[in-house]
């Protein structure tokens, strides 16, 4: 039994999801408006599912392929479509080249049966009480956005900004710089403290975060048992060399008893390879006597009311990598002078007399296409892939704006940009729906919340001088200026025609309090149109001078 | 190409005087004006905007008195919103051509264009038309929206405003054309030639806090271009600067040429129906002798085709 071409295209697979998920993330204004978007995010399990339990579409059925799949051939999701399994398998190629040679890298490891199943039954429990907090915390997509996303993402910038730095000092025209808005620093804290456990957890352990931590993993392994097809040890064959076993990530594989536990196995094809016998690989398993039912048809009933995730493996030339690593580096530090430079604008004070009346907001701005708070906080995992997509670096990750269980999910940070008027690309882009996707002309009367103005924060009442930033900027109307004194004019907001977009907050110089601020709506609402009466305007003579 | 050629054409025609290419009519007109001195302002109407533009520039002696063989310009039109060329919120991409193709006609190494824009830069670029128009043209596109463009000045007449951070095409190349659209504006009331230059600063927020008006004036103290060229092809009448549909958009085919910025926005106040007075900034600079408001002083000359 030949199986050993399994393994290329596992591995060729990995990378190419990997490569593909991490640009969408990095630079999703090369490849967000592509197929390459809707290839990737098509097989991703919790998205997927979240989006299809709204959506019912044939767009998002990518997580019932997942669970076909996985009844035939176990949990090939999770060594070639999971971004995050991909990564670990990457982490562990490294830490076994740095390995003392001789030392065994895995052995057989115990199943975490309460810990996998409870935390499985915790997140569906959340989840379907209405918090996806855990999901969040847990999901494997998630969790590799935010990494991507939130840390890989300034990294990127900077070598791209770097790059063309370079270019124009040796007189040659680089790129158009990227631009990269810092979100609270805070949140980056998730996402790091998570890279450093999975780095640290994937070399010691092998696997052991999809196999006890991720709730995708749980749930396709306990389907995985009942697969078609399955990876076995002929017994007689068997010449006990126990490569399979020292190559298993998973710990799945029991010398004594010769079997492959294969709710852990992840399908990483690693022990096909290394089989001294030849004889490991896939193959019908042998019918189980007493077990009454046919096995296919068990799975389905259960799978309707669990959210799950998975964990795929790969390798990478790592040698090379590091490399390529070490010589972006330069290039990198070079762009992270012109990097913090695009992030800045809140640090000093503009206006001479500090403002004193403080803005009062009492709910957070979600998104356009979010609806309402409440249903956005009970579907987005904060993947962040919006927050990539914003041009206008408005969508920043929430602290605690929408409460705990709103963790990280996005919400429109108006310090940090403003929602523009000609864009709709988050409602587009998110994969689990919690954004509906609106066309333009929908999401301009999208009221997120209303403007408030604070006369006694603003320029023209305090100083004395014109301003009309706020102005300026809306993009309906809503905001306009009426006489005040001395034929200054000040700024006066129509509600009606607000639909909440902060470019008023965004551009008003006042600090530390702004005068005019953006107070969200728990439940979105709709905003007038802006009419356009026609120009009364005579008929031009001759030159006025 | 072929367009060039004419022009190249024609270019050489008006230079050497013998009127070939231009016809007996126009070049007579030319040299009467000459020897009646260049006009202070240019005022031409009824016109496509590559028309008004061709008879304004060579009222005004021709591009070659602004370029000259191997110098490197900026053109910097108003690209501040991410809207489409009809909203008249940007300038009009098809003079931004023209005037390019007049750059490099006359010799121009290198024509640059940018603007700090006030929507994102990519999309403001791409939707005004002006990326397209710049490519088309032959000129280079440069980016606005990194601060790492920009280097600190001292503005030395400024009575507000002391320093400023202006983009280094601006302190790199030889020549400024400032080509304005002109709009009304919410809160400074006009934004013409003055008010354009904002766009190749930093820190616009301060200059809001910080007596907009009185900044407009020291930064027009500080730096101005060699040329001024404000299209009032369309012109966003209210709701400005960026404008709400094209009901806000007059169609008055006018377009004003000036080397006094000043000059530029006085006229062109008067085109939008205003006192140049009613707007702070132009009786501020006036006043402090960057440049004149007083028309009626002043050499117009009047295109009307």
């Amino acid at each position: 039994m030949n199986q050993m071409w399994l393994k290329k295209i596992r591995v060729a697979a990995a990378l190419a999801f990997l490569a593909l998920t991490t640009l969408l993330f990095v630079d999703f204004d090369r490849v967000g408006e592509t197929p390459v978007a809707t290839a990737v995010l098509y097989p991703q399990f919790v998205p997927s599912l979240l989006n299809f339990t709204q959506t019912l579409a044939w767009t998002a059925t990518g997580f019932l392929a997942v669970l076909a799949l996985t009844l035939l051939f176990g949990r090939v999701y999770c060594s070639m479509i999971c971004p995050l399994g991909t990564l670990q398998d990457i982490v562990i190629r490294i830490a076994d080249k740095l390995r003392k040679p001789r030392k065994i890298k895995f052995r057989y490891q115990k199943p975490h049966d309460v810990l996998r199943y409870g935390l499985l039954a915790l997140a569906a429990a959340l989840f379907l009480s209405g918090s996806t907090l855990a999901l969040s915390l847990l999901d494997p997509f998630s969790n590799f956005g935010r990494i991507a996303g939130d840390l890989l993402r300034p990294l990127y910038v900077a070598a791209h900004n770097g790059s063309g730095q370079l270019l124009e000092y040796f007189g040659a025209h680089g790129p158009f710089p990227l631009h990269w808005k810092a979100p609270p620093l805070v949140a980056l804290i998730f996402p790091a403290l998570f890279l450093v456990g999975l780095i640290w957890l994937s070399a010691a352990r092998g696997r052991l975060f999809c196999n006890t931590l991720c709730p995708v993993g749980t749930l396709l392994g306990s389907i995985s048992r009942f697969a078609l097809f399955k990876i076995q040890i002929p017994k007689d064959a068997c010449i006990l060399c126990a490569q399979c076993s020292i190559h298993c990530k998973a710990g799945c594989i029991r010398l004594k008893t010769k079997e492959v536990d294969f709710s852990r196995c992840v399908a990483c094809f690693n022990c096909i390879t290394v089989c001294e016998a030849h004889g490991i690989g896939y193959a019908r398993p042998a019918p189980v006597k007493f077990y009454p039912a046919p096995p296919a048809a068990v799975p389905r009933l259960e799978l309707s009311n669990h959210p799950s995730a998975s964990r795929p493996p790969s390798l990478s030339k790592e040698g090379k990598t590091r490399r390529a690593l070490l010589r972006g580096a330069a290039v990198t530090l070079v762009g992270f002078a012109g990097l913090s430079g695009s992030s800045g604008g809140e640090a000093k004070p503009h206006n001479r007399i500090p403002t004193t009346v403080a803005n009062r907001r009492t709910w957070p701005v979600a998104p356009p296409g979010a609806r309402d708070i409440a249903r956005f906080n009970d579907l987005c995992t904060a993947c962040h892939l919006c927050v990539s997509a914003c041009a206008y670096g408005v969508l920043q990750p929430a602290l605690l704006d929408y409460g705990l269980s709103g963790l990280l999910q996005p919400h429109l940070d108006y310090a940090s940009g403003y929602c523009s008027y000609e864009c709709n690309r988050c409602g587009q882009i998110c994969p689990t729906g919690a954004i509906r996707p609106l066309d333009l002309a929908a999401k301009q009367t999208v009221q997120l919340g209303v403007a408030h103005f604070v006369r006694d924060n603003c320029i023209v009442h305090t100083d004395h001088t014109a301003c009309g930033a706020c102005d300026e900027y809306c993009p309906t109307k809503a905001v306009h200026m009426v006489p005040y004194q001395d034929g200054l004019t000040i700024p006066e907001v129509r509600e009606a025609l607000c639909i909440g977009c902060g470019a008023c907050e965004n551009a008003c110089p006042a600090r530390p309090h702004r005068a005019i601020y953006i107070n969200g709506h728990p439940i979105h609402q709709v905003a007038q149109r802006p009419a356009s009466k026609p120009l009364e305007r005579e008929a031009q003579g001759e030159f006025p001078f | 190409m072929q367009r060039r050629t004419i022009l190249k054409a024609l270019g050489a025609g008006a230079w050497t005087g013998a009127g070939l290419a231009l016809g007996g009519q126009a070049g007579w007109l030319r040299a009467a004006e000459l020897a009646a001195g260049v006009p202070d302002l240019v005022a031409v109407r009824n016109g496509e905007p590559e028309v008004l533009f061709d008879r304004g520039i060579e009222a005004l002696g021709g591009m070659g008195r602004f370029v000259k063989k191997g110098q490197t310009v900026v053109v910097k039109p108003n690209i501040g919103w991410n809207v489409a060329p009809e909203r008249a919120a940007n300038t009009n991409p098809r003079l931004v051509r023209r005037i390019i193709e007049h750059c490099l006609q006359a010799g121009a190494k290198q024509v640059y264009v940018f603007d700090h824009t006030c929507d994102g830069w990519r999309d403001s670029y791409r939707t005004s038309g002006i990326e397209q128009a710049v490519k088309d043209a032959g000129g280079k596109l440069a980016p606005g929206n990194s601060e790492s463009y920009f280097q600190t000045v001292t503005v030395p007449n400024g009575r507000r405003l002391r320093e400023v951070k202006e983009h280094e095409l601006i302190l790199q190349s030889d020549v400024l054309i400032n080509v304005p659209v002109l709009k009304s504006h919410g809160g400074a009331t006009l934004t013409v030639a003055m008010k354009n230059l904002m766009g190749v600063v930093w820190d616009r927020g301060e200059w809001h806090a910080n007596n907009l008006h009185q900044c407009i004036a020291d930064f027009a103290s500080y730096r101005k271009p060699d040329l001024n060229v404000v299209d009032a092809w369309n012109v966003l009448m209210r709701h400005g600067p960026r404008g709400v549909s094209t009901a806000d958009v007059a169609n008055m085919r006018s377009l004003l040429l000036s080397t006094d910025l000043v000059t530029a926005d006085a006229a062109a106040a008067k085109l939008f129906g205003l006192e140049p007075d009613a707007v702070s900034y132009i009786g501020i600079a006036h006043q402090m002798g960057v440049g004149r408001k007083d028309l009626e002083n002043l050499a117009i000359r009047r295109i009307a085709l």
